[in-house]
């Protein structure tokens, strides 16, 4: 064997300092791929190793270029595999990175069907490998505040959620085809019923419909706890985000919407006179930041992800559940689709 | 390392609570103890966060290497005055001194004694300020044609509204806007016009509505209400908003609009997420302590901007007064 530089029983290097440093590839470099590596860039004791993408895009590279994924997957100074390939990718790329022993950090949704849902669970137990999925609502300083006061205040009501946006830019238009995205309630609802499963307990019911070619969709949740949450997903609105969240609870009601909470509104004009730009700035530590800074804290813990595998799949299965309904236009349990 | 050794000397003012479990939390810091003469404040204050109390300030000074004084408006002056006897650092409540000479002559000995004299511009660390203060610095709106700020609240209320220990509304609020606006463009104020009244609280000894027009070196203008002019009913104390204009475009910031609305049995709050600047501000000055030095590149206001901004009220007043432009 080569001589190595020196590093603990799980493949980590150690730095002058001391300080553990993460080798990270990252898998897609679309929309998501982008955010993690600029994301990952601002965190200490991480480096990018290498990015996977099939199609390469002018300008610097942060990192070294892969066009095939398991040279860099296999590298020695790879410890952790960040996926933001598109949805219908998901279960080959997370059977490569366990197969290869690596730690995973998964772009939601988890997989983009039930029946896939076993192999995942095999691959990440065989390989003892830890696995998160990036449900980063949990990550937002606003959901977390929504989050405390709901527990505070008895986490039992009425939720209303929104999350609309334009349809969203992925190579071959994957977005729009809801074979392999699951439209916008496995892509877009999904963060929402997330925080409201994490909020007010396990969903035991979910009704759904869809519109525009699963571009547009309302879904009600029913909780154990009778709880009642509605969803509404939508690419059909304008450009950039848009989140709404309600809580009526027992003598109180929470609200937020991100439409109100603009701390900073820039608009410019080109020399022509025309708009140039006209932007919210996002401010300070990005969710992407903190959900990915808490995963390798996990790790260096040898703790389990803030965001487990179970919990990830608990929220895809309502997701999943809502797809049925949608088809069969009845009620679905989400353990009816997964056993 | 050594956690540096902070007291908080008074609990007059309304972010006391803020400093004292701020200080107690800090890895960096060490909050050996609470002062007030009044006694049985500074004594509530410390049960409530579980911190010792000192009636005698010059025991308590001994003890640390550096203090936050949230003392009434009037009393800060021979409260930082004492703590820079002692060779302490200090981070004063706004206004510094409450008057400009007193401000120049804790500059002044400040600058004398080698000791960091800042004040509590808080609102410089709020991230919408200092992503608004680096697109000012890099010229995106291009010349700058004006200013509009706003920094309104509810009539604080107790020695805030009382002649001889706030000062009023100009002095409570128009520091802020003034201070943010010359940080900001790095512009210094020229001349000053306003127009003050007590409209909304006529029991009270000072101005509770006012408006200040100002004009910078660079020849832009500005336009500041400072006004304690929302109702008790109002969801939080106030807010501020600052927008410039710019011949190429506009920026606006609303330094507390990240909150999520709580409607109780008791009326509706606002529940701020995100980073609250005063603990920035009061980790950045534990840094200077420990450092000895204003930290550079840092938000922390230096004294010198506390007295500066203390010159463009005091003509704000004098205008308020007699009713005419005053050049400064």
């Amino acid at each position: 064997m080569g001589k190595r530089a020196a590093g603990d029983e799980n493949g980590r290097t150690s730095t002058r300092r001391g300080i553990l440093v993460l080798g990270v590839a990252v898998l897609g470099y679309g929309t998501m791929g982008r955010v993690h590596v600029e994301a990952l860039r601002q965190i200490q004791g991480v480096r990018v190793v290498g990015i996977y993408t099939r199609r390469p895009v002018p300008g610097v590279w942060p990192a070294p270029r892969y066009d095939e994924m398991k040279p860099l997957v296999t590298r020695k100074d790879v410890h952790v595999v960040d996926i933001c390939l598109p949805t219908h990718l998901h279960l080959e790329a997370v059977q490569l990175a366990a197969e290869c022993g690596k730690h995973i950090f998964l772009e939601k949704p988890l997989v983009r069907r039930p029946e896939q849902v076993p192999a995942i669970r095999d691959a990440i137990k065989r390989a003892g490998v830890q696995l998160m999925v990036g449900h980063v609502l949990r990550f937002f300083p606003e959901y977390q505040q929504l989050h405390r006061i709901a527990l505070a205040r008895g986490a039992k009501g009425v939720a209303g959620a929104a999350r609309r946006s334009s349809m969203p830019a992925g190579e071959d238009d994957w977005y729009g085809d809801v074979g392999k995205s699951g439209g916008v309630v496995l892509d877009l609802s999904i963060h929402d019923f997330d925080f409201c499963r994490w909020t007010l307990g396990p969903v035991r019911e979910v009704f759904c419909r869809t519109a525009a070619g699963g571009r547009y969709a309302l879904t009600t949740l029913v909780h154990d706890n009778g709880s009642l949450s509605h969803i509404e997903g939508s690419w059909l609105d304008a450009p950039g985000l848009t989140m709404e969240f309600e809580l009526a609870g027992k003598g109180y009601l929470l609200q937020y919407s991100s439409a109100a909470a603009v701390p900073l509104r820039v608009w410019t004009r080109g020399d022509d006179g025309a708009a140039a730009g006209a932007f919210r700035l996002p401010l300070g530590k990005t969710p992407y930041q903190r959900e990915l800074e808490a995963f390798f804290d996990s790790l260096r813990r040898n703790e389990a992800p803030p965001v487990t595998w179970e919990a990830a799949l608990e929220s895809a299965a309502v997701a999943w559940a809502a797809l049925r309904s949608a088809e069969s236009r009845r009620p679905v349990s989400p353990k009816e689709v997964v056993s | 390392m050594n956690p540096v050794r902070m007291a908080v000397l008074s609990g007059a003012h309304v972010h006391a609570d803020t400093y004292v479990s701020t200080l107690r939390q800090l890895p960096g810091a060490e909050l050996v103890g609470i002062w007030d003469h009044v006694l049985h404040r500074g004594r509530d204050l410390a049960e409530r966060h579980g911190v010792l109390f000192e009636a005698d300030l010059d025991r308590l000074l001994e003890r640390c290497d550096g203090v936050v004084v949230a003392a009434e408006n009037s009393r800060h002056y021979p409260v930082v005055l004492a703590a820079l006897q002692a060779g302490k650092h200090v981070l004063c409540e706004k206004p510094l001194a409450g008057a400009a000479s007193r401000a120049r002559d804790l500059v002044a000995r400040a600058q004398r004694l080698g000791r960091v004299l800042a004040v509590a511009f808080a609102v410089r660390f709020s991230p919408a300020a200092l992503r608004l203060k680096t697109l000012m610095n890099n010229g995106a709106l291009g010349a700058l044609v004006a200013a509009v700020g706003a920094n309104c609240g509810k009539m604080p209320g107790g020695w805030f509204a009382q002649k001889g220990f706030g000062g009023g509304a100009i002095w409570d609020h128009a520091v802020h806007l003034i201070d943010l606006l010359r940080w900001m463009t790095g512009d210094e104020v020229k001349s000053v016009f306003a127009r003050s009244a007590t409209l909304f609280h006529p029991d009270i000894e000072v101005e509770d509505a006012a408006h200040l027009q100002l004009r910078f070196s660079r020849g832009w203008i500005a336009g500041l209400d400072p006004s304690w002019s929302r109702p008790a009913s109002y969801p939080t104390w106030g807010g501020l908003q600052l927008r410039f204009v710019g011949e190429k475009g506009t920026a606006e910031m609303d330094a507390f609009s990240e909150f999520v609305k709580e409607y109780g049995e008791q009326g509706v709050h606002r529940r701020i997420y995100g980073d609250d600047p005063y603990i920035c501000m009061v980790e950045a000055f534990v840094e200077a302590v420990r450092a000895g030095r204003m930290p550079p590149e840092s938000p922390l206001a230096p004294a010198e901007d506390g007295w500066a901004v203390e010159r463009v009220v005091e003509a704000a007043y004098r205008s308020a007064r007699i009713g005419r432009e005053v050049a400064l």
